[in-house]
């Protein structure tokens, strides 16, 4: 009965959140398979979570990216010592960017207007990406963005400001206003 | 330009997973759910029980109501001298008369405690256990359940007569009469420990030096020796009633000779 009433919650969660998830994912890889396995990846971890019932999750949302980010960056770190090119290339930060150009191995469909928003993000400082993206796309609040990446809610909030101050910038949204 | 960043935004959220991909992850995760079956569930009270408080309150609730309901139901099977026998005398058994609606019900209920009053005296037979205060304490409650029940036959009989109740009353007098011979049997065995003084000892000694059929014949033939173990307030309820029974009787058969 228990059993039950957490699976159907977990199945109700998987629906709302996957493409989120998924899209996080795939927008940090570029890499559809990658994105699809790390997404899968992070619920079962959720579930493993859940099961237990070691830890109480208040904000199930925000658990989920945080294990995503971790997934994401694991990945990056087992590639890493996989791959000599990586290391040459240097890619150190690419845990923390998106759509880094070293990892673009296809085009992921989307329309102009998406297109030029994620080069823009990705034109930021890699400190303001992220909370860019979790704001500006997926409309989380300071406080959920703040337990995603292990900051403060003041930390995140001076972030997203200047964040979103460099992106008007670098969009030319800026030279608009005199 | 402000449009173009909030248009990416929204075309950014249209990036999905396919229908297939979506499904086929879900059969996965279903597989790891039935591997990993959930252990602990967090109940929606837990934060209730974050205080020490809550804590104490709960166990206090725990112990009352497992307590409680274990005593009154321990106590049910309680025999006179028991630790328990209190509780089924003083708290058990009024608080189920109380509950019972209707005078013929509670007459009959009234006919039960005495049943269960003559049931506890084999009891203790049985089991070796009758003494002079034990079958004081029984000699007791018969008497008080007695006069409850005429009370509640005199209370009924004042508003209308019942030939429900009038048959109450046969099966009451009746009980009392058949199972009555217990209590002064019981006074009679050897196996009862007197504990008010020699001269108990002695009479029950006496009593015990006759032989059982003796004592059987004689209890038959004097009919009031049956009674003599009872309180004087049943024997006079029984009198009475015998009496009014013969009384009808008689002016039945009057009318009879009459006719």
């Amino acid at each position: 009965m228990e059993q039950d009433i957490s699976k159907n919650q977990f199945i109700q969660l998987y629906t709302n959140e996957s493409d989120a998830i998924y899209r996080f994912c795939l927008l940090r890889t570029s890499d559809k398979d990658v994105a699809v396995d790390l997404m899968q990846d992070t619920f079962m971890r959720f579930w493993n979570v859940l099961s237990q019932g070691e830890k109480k999750v208040e904000n199930k949302r925000a658990f989920l990216f945080t294990v995503a980010r971790n997934s994401i960056i694991d990945w990056y770190r087992k590639k890493k010592t996989l791959s000599l090119d990586a290391l040459a290339e240097g890619s150190e930060t690419d845990a923390e960017t998106f759509m880094p150009v070293g990892q673009k191995k296809e085009d992921i469909e989307m329309t102009h207007e998406a297109k030029f928003l994620l080069e823009r993000i990705r034109e930021l400082d890699p400190l303001y990406q992220q909370v860019v993206y979790l704001r500006f796309v997926e409309g989380l609040g300071p406080k959920d963005i703040a337990e995603i990446i292990g900051e403060s809610a003041n930390v995140v909030s001076v972030r997203i400001n200047r964040g979103l101050q460099q992106l008007r910038k670098v969009a030319g949204y800026d030279e608009e206003q005199p | 330009m402000k449009n173009d960043l909030n248009k990416g935004a929204q075309e950014i959220r249209d990036i999905k997973l396919s229908p297939e991909e979506k499904k086929v992850v879900l059969s996965r995760l279903l597989a790891h759910m039935d591997e990993h079956p959930v252990r602990f569930v967090v109940s929606p009270y837990q934060h209730f029980f974050h205080s020490r408080f809550a804590y104490a309150l709960a166990g206090a609730l725990l112990m009352f109501s497992v307590t409680s309901g274990g005593v009154a139901l321990a106590s049910e099977g309680a025999l006179p001298g028991d630790l328990l026998y209190p509780v089924k005398i003083y708290v058990t058994e009024p608080v189920r008369g109380a509950l019972i609606i209707g005078t013929v019900q509670k007459a009959q209920w009234v006919e039960e405690k005495t049943v269960r009053r003559f049931d506890e005296a084999e009891s203790l037979a049985t089991q070796g256990r009758l003494s002079t205060t034990t079958i004081q304490t029984i000699k007791e409650n018969v008497e008080k359940n007695t006069n409850e029940f005429h009370a509640i036959v005199q209370a009924s009989e004042a508003q209308a007569s019942s030939t429900e109740m009038e048959r109450v009353h046969t099966d009451f007098e009746k009980e009392i009469e058949s199972r009555a011979q217990i209590l002064n049997i019981a006074t009679s065995t050897p196996r009862v420990r007197s504990e008010e003084s020699t001269r108990e000892n002695a009479r029950t000694a006496t009593s015990t030096s006759r032989g059982t059929r003796e004592r059987e014949e004689e209890d038959s033939e004097n009919s009031n020796d049956r009674y003599q173990a009872l309180p004087a307030s049943v024997i006079r309820a029984t009198e009475t009633r015998q009496a009014t029974s013969t009384k009808r009787v008689r002016e039945s058969d009057s009318r009879g000779e009459r006719d």
